[in-house]
């Protein structure tokens, strides 16, 4: 697996990003960059930043 | 979807009634008198709402918070006041719920987030962050915001196709959206779900935070609570950017 791949992975539940719906975006507090896949997003499931521990959305 | 359509219909209601934001005034009346003689209370509440209203004063689980604004202000503009219903997205920025059924949000929690969006839509070029408001009280506070930031604004009905459709003339490309209602703003948020850009939301305690991915939790319901937010967001983004915030709370507060 590449690093790209793994970058792309869903903040939340951890699947592999693919297709649109997904978001991807700077952490609010320290910038990194966070994934979150079109599921984790409808469903509204949490995400916690692992650099700065911010807790989402 | 049927309980947002009701939610959408509470918060139609509530946005073209003048009395909308008067629940802050009504506050210690209310507590204090039983269910016949709320509605009353709130109306007589409301007409002396400008001989300085009591407050409340259990509004925050922080304390010692340090807040962008004093407290009085954001009680003053009813920042805090939520809806009779709650969702399991919203509790944990609930931090009451009064006797009159209304949930109190949490200061502290909304001043977090705007500190938070204000980062956020820093990183971004200002040209590029559209402001979404469908709601009537949104509207001034909304586009007053992106004029002081230099973002676009579309408010009042958002045009479908207006982030999918290349052959509409007012087609944009931004890179985050700001919505001041998920419900009211369900088109923007939608459009902004299928080009895959992140979603900023002002959610009150009856919203859900579906397809949001930062949520500012406050009262977008009321006319001086969303002139407030909006006020603190585009001075703070300012601040982020180093540039001189140059706008007074007044500017964003449009005439009744």
């Amino acid at each position: 697996m590449s690093q790209t791949d793994q970058e792309q992975k869903c903040i939340s539940c951890g699947i592999r990003i693919a297709g649109t719906n997904a978001a991807s975006f700077a952490c609010p507090e320290c910038g990194h960059e966070i994934h979150r896949c079109a599921t984790c997003r409808k469903q509204s499931n949490l995400y916690q930043c692992p650099d700065c521990g911010f807790t989402g959305p | 979807m049927s309980g947002n359509d009701n939610e959408g219909l509470d918060a139609t209601e509530s946005d073209v009634d003048p009395a909308g934001e008067e629940p802050v005034a009504a506050d210690e009346d209310a507590e204090t008198t039983d269910e016949a003689e709320q509605p009353a209370a709130a109306e007589e509440a409301a007409a002396e709402a400008d001989d300085g209203p009591e407050l409340d004063e259990d509004v925050m689980s922080d304390e010692e918070a340090d807040l962008l604004i004093p407290v009085e202000d954001y009680l003053g503009a009813g920042v805090h006041i939520g809806t009779q219903q709650n969702t399991k997205d919203m509790q944990r920025f609930i931090h009451r719920v009064r006797t009159d059924g209304l949930y109190v949000l949490d200061v502290s929690m909304t001043d977090s987030r705007i500190r938070t969006a204000a980062d956020f839509l820093a990183n971004y070029d200002p040209e590029q962050i559209l402001v979404a408001s469908s709601r009537q009280y949104g509207r001034f506070p909304a586009e007053k915001f992106a004029d002081a930031v230099g973002a676009r604004a579309r408010t009042g009905r958002f045009i479908p196709g207006t982030l999918t459709n290349p052959q509409y003339e007012g087609y944009i490309e931004p890179d985050v959206i700001v919505v001041t209602d998920p419900i009211g703003d369900s088109q923007a948020v939608k459009e902004a779900i299928t080009v895959g850009i992140p979603v900023i939301a002002m959610c009150d305690s009856n919203n859900t935070t579906s397809n949001v991915d930062l949520v500012v939790p406050t009262n977008n319901k009321g006319r001086k609570a969303l002139s407030v937010v909006y006020w603190l967001l585009a001075n703070e983004t300012l601040d982020r950017r180093g540039a001189e915030p140059a706008y007074s709370l007044e500017d964003f507060e449009s005439d009744i």
